[in-house]
């Protein structure tokens, strides 16, 4: 909290959608600060602008008002991994985790070194070859992943990823995702429905509120780094969790 | 939902392997033959059946010709080199107008698809030409170009044009936009964006309506081929009308069935090489 | 499955055994004509004698056409009114003039007939004509027709229409280059705009045209066009040579810069009335009656010089629903119900050479039947 040189800073921020009298306030006023290296996992009931906060941060989207500022050395420092038609079903799986690196321009023998290096180490190597359409909704999630992370970015934003697949998919998604976080410490923004997942995952986790969606709840999950999927069984995280339900719960009423 | 007959003893209901699953591959490869052979014998009965109509007069075999006189027509005219300059002159109207339309309808549609001002600009003028019959607008061709090729292959072209812009730009458009935003996240430049994402993405769809396109453009040359061409094989049909001779017509018309079939099967060939990912369609058992 | 397979292939021996046997449209022959000349009694015919029927062999452009007195031949009406269909290519051509007058006038009526005139094109309407679905075609003895008689159906070219007069210039007509004069004009190779298409009659009358300029039917390259864009393909140059009907030859008459070098035979009628097998065959009575009221509307109406009468041309220009002043622009035709000896010979030589028609010529037994008008006007055979 309070970091003199935040990684993303964003102030005052607000959008709106629609122009009077059928405008939608979706967004704000928020605050947030990202400390370099934090997982920062958003949580908040279904339409309360967690994904617009997202497209902001990416740059899909400018705010209406109020400012949002990252530190960083390039132009495009943000990977994003979206819910679904993230990767490209006409390009194989090699392909599709080199596309960020084709995008700069990488010369092709560098990108594929690279796309190989990451497609072993998310467990793809045996489909560098296959299109996506014959993968099942976890491989393609995990193209999703080495996609975003091939080209090292400086912030990484994920929207859901994990909303798509099965329950028991999800859990290994999230160890093999913790585990990964915790070697590369890139800077998160981590969107989910599931409180679980935010906990598991994230150094900081914040509650948000129904639309106009704002920050109503910082809490820091009391589990030291480096962690793993087994915090699930301990009584703090039940609890945490518990208290969290509360707050969201309210919020999660329709009014 | 269970109804329960009244009076009817209880007994055991058994589900069991069925042929399928007891003999795999024996049921599969029959299957497959059966299908196979289906394929061959219902064409085959057809022509057949006709064959012993005409031989038989149920119809009058000189007004409808069997299949026989129209294959040992068709061969001695093609033997004596009669037959392939009409193949010849068709064909080559149909590659050109249809290249020359796929090539502008794609280039457009991908245009207008993409930038939502050219969209804005072009768009009513096209769709109102789009329904105009481009057979009606044959005289216009023919003021245009003069005689010869040019206005036989500018209707081809204006079909064909029509067919490929439409699918190409619905195809565009229909584009998710999580597509997009994926390349835009990356910095994709627009030429980028074109190449790795817009291209591909809509190239499924615009095959097909390309595939729909080669059956029109056989279609419209030979009405075109009537009104103003002195070769060709719709020049060959009509003008064989014109002289009461119904077997080289049906000749005529046989040859043209074939270049259609043939054309918009190269054409689906051609799409299948273009897009390896695409899944196939289920005609034929999965080629 | 056996069994299955076994079926199969008994019904498909069975359907190409039959293929060897034949239908009931036998080859070639053609139905027989039953009642046709040599069966019927031909009795004379009064206000009709020797000037009604002219030697078949004079082909003299000069020989007058047959005649009876006008009035003549009387009609003889049929027991039941018989209902007839004539399909024809226009309404609006001079040369149609005769039947429409006879329907205008009641001629076909006084002879037990309910004739319909139908506007329809040679190709549509020959195989009508030749199931039978229509009863006769005014039209004429084209390569299509030569091709269907070829085929098997029963057709025959049974009266005249008309030839032209001798001051007509319908015919060939070429732009003449610079310095040309209308003997020099070679043919060979040049363009030739026609309405009408390869197979027509005009092939005959043509290939004499050409064949005294150097040019064959196959030497000249042919560009069917509408008839209104054959005089203008010719005055701008799009074709070098064209076939001009009445009246349109009128356009370039008097200008220098084109030249007439021939047009349809004098004294040779090149089509006229085509009769189907419902005519020929089936109700031959009817056939004789049909021919009998145009012979009559020709001896009372189209004699002679029919334009002479003023009061008449205007009685045709609303008929035909064309101009009096078109009408007057260009001579009378010379009506002649006969057919000459050796015309369709003549015809299928010429549509031989244009290259519509291939093997050998049909005899005139096969395409032509004097009888049915030779019995209207009482010439005994």
């Amino acid at each position: 909290m309070g970091d003199p040189h935040p990684k993303l800073h964003a102030t005052q921020l607000t959008r709106t959608f629609g122009r009077a009298p059928h405008q939608v306030d979706a967004l704000g006023p928020l605050e947030l600060s990202v400390a370099p290296g934090e997982f920062v996992c958003l949580v908040g009931p279904s339409g309360c602008g967690k994904s617009t906060l997202l497209r902001i941060a990416a740059g899909l989207l400018r705010p209406t008002t109020g400012t949002l500022e990252i530190r960083t050395r390039s132009l495009r420092p943000a990977a994003m991994i979206f819910q679904d038609y993230g990767i490209y079903d006409w390009k194989s799986v090699r392909a599709n985790v080199r596309f960020g690196l084709d995008i700069q321009r990488v010369p092709r023998r560098t990108a594929n070194a690279r796309a190989d290096e990451w497609l072993t180490r998310m467990g793809l190597a045996d489909f560098a070859h296959a299109y996506p359409a014959t993968l099942s909704g976890g491989m393609r999630q995990r193209v999703a992943i080495a996609r975003a992370l091939a080209v090292e970015p400086e912030l990484l934003l994920m929207d859901e990823p994990f909303a798509a697949l099965d329950a028991q998919l999800r859990t290994i998604l999230q160890d093999e995702l913790l585990d990964l976080t915790q070697t590369l410490h890139t800077t998160t923004l981590f969107i989910t429905h599931s409180l679980e997942e935010a906990l598991v995952l994230g150094d900081r986790v914040l509650v948000m509120s129904a639309r106009p969606g704002r920050i109503i709840a910082e809490h820091r999950p009391p589990f030291p780094r480096p962690r793993t999927g087994d915090i699930r069984d301990t009584p703090e995280f039940t609890a945490l969790k518990g208290e969290l339900w509360e707050l969201l719960r309210k919020e999660a009423v329709p009014a | 939902m269970t109804t329960i007959a009244p009076g009817r003893e209880e007994s055991v209901l058994v589900r069991r392997p069925g042929p399928h699953e007891l003999h795999p591959v024996r049921t599969h490869r029959r299957r497959r033959a059966l299908e196979l052979s289906l394929a061959v014998a219902v064409p085959l009965a057809l022509v057949l059946w006709w064959q012993l109509a005409a031989t038989q007069g149920w119809i009058d075999p000189r007004v409808y010709p069997a299949p026989s006189t129209i294959f040992s027509d068709g061969w001695t005219r093609a033997a004596a080199g009669d037959l392939w300059p009409d193949v010849w002159a068709t064909t080559k109207r149909v590659l050109g107008g249809y290249a020359i339309g796929t090539a502008t309808g794609y280039a457009l549609g991908l245009l207008m698809g993409s930038l939502s001002l050219v969209r804005a600009a072009l768009e009513p003028l096209l769709d109102a030409l789009y329904v105009v019959p481009k057979l009606a607008l044959l005289p216009v061709f023919l003021n245009m170009f003069g005689l010869g090729e040019g206005p036989q292959i500018a209707l081809v072209a204006a079909t064909v044009f029509f067919f490929v812009w439409i699918s190409t730009m619905s195809a565009v458009l229909a584009i998710p936009s999580g597509h997009r935003d994926a390349g835009r996240v990356f910095g994709a430049t627009p030429w980028q964006m074109f190449r790795h994402v817009l291209l591909p993405a809509s190239l499924p769809a615009v095959l097909v309506g390309a595939r729909i396109a080669a059956g029109v453009a056989v279609l419209v040359i030979v009405a075109s081929e009537q009104i103003a061409a002195t070769n060709g094989l719709g020049h060959l049909i009509f003008d064989s009308r014109a002289l009461f001779e119904n077997d080289v017509m049906f000749v005529g018309i046989v040859c043209v069935a074939v270049l259609g079939v043939v054309f918009s099967e190269l054409v689906r060939v051609a799409g299948r090489l273009l897009t390896p990912w695409a899944p196939r369609d289920r005609g034929r058992g999965q080629s | 499955m056996r069994r299955r397979a076994y079926g199969v292939a008994v019904v498909v021996a069975a359907v190409l055994a039959s293929a060897g046997c034949s239908s009931k449209y036998a080859d070639g022959s053609g139905s027989s004509g039953t009642a046709t000349a040599g069966n019927r009694t031909v009795e004379p015919v009064t206000g009709c004698g020797t000037s009604s029927w002219t030697d078949p062999a004079d082909l003299s452009p000069t020989r007058t056409p047959a005649r009876c007195k006008p009035l003549t031949p009387a009609p003889q009406p049929l027991p039941k009114t018989r209902k007839v269909t004539i399909a024809t290519g226009t309404l609006s051509a001079e040369y149609v003039a005769p039947l429409e007058v006879a329907v205008a006038k009641g001629e076909f009526k006084k002879e037990g007939l309910d004739v319909t005139l139908k506007v329809l094109p040679t190709p549509d309407a020959l195989p009508l004509l030749a199931k039978g679905d229509i009863d006769a075609m005014w039209a004429a003895p084209e390569a299509a027709v030569m091709n269907g008689v070829k085929g098997g159906f029963d057709i025959k070219w049974v009266a005249g229409n008309f030839s032209p007069d001798p001051e007509s210039k319908s015919g060939l007509w070429v732009k003449l280059k610079k310095g040309e004069a209308a003997a020099d004009v070679r043919m060979a190779g040049r363009r030739m705009g026609t309405m009408i298409g390869k197979g027509s009659v005009i092939a005959y009358p043509m290939q004499k045209a050409l064949a005294t300029h150097g040019g064959g039917l196959d030497k000249i390259q042919y560009q069917q066009l509408g008839s209104a864009d054959v005089l203008t393909a010719l005055q701008n140059g799009g074709v070098d040579s064209a076939w001009l009907l009445d009246p349109v030859w009128r356009k370039v008459d008097d200008n220098p810069q084109y030249a007439f070098l021939g047009g349809q035979p004098q004294g040779e009628p090149l089509g006229g009335m085509l009769y189907g097998p419902s005519l020929l065959n089936d109700d031959v009575d009817a056939g004789v009656a049909l021919l009998r009221a145009y012979i009559r509307t020709v001896n009372t109406y189209f004699a002679d010089d029919y334009k002479k009468d003023p009061s008449f041309v205007a009685y045709l220009a609303k008929l035909l629903k064309t101009d009096e002043a078109v009408l007057k622009s260009t001579p009378s035709l010379t009506m002649d119900w006969e057919i000459r000896a050796g015309t369709t010979t003549r015809l299928q030589a010429a549509y031989k050479a244009a290259g519509v028609s291939k093997g050998a010529a049909l005899p005139e037994s096969r395409t032509v039947n004097r009888s049915l008008y030779e019995e209207a006007v009482g010439h005994q055979p």
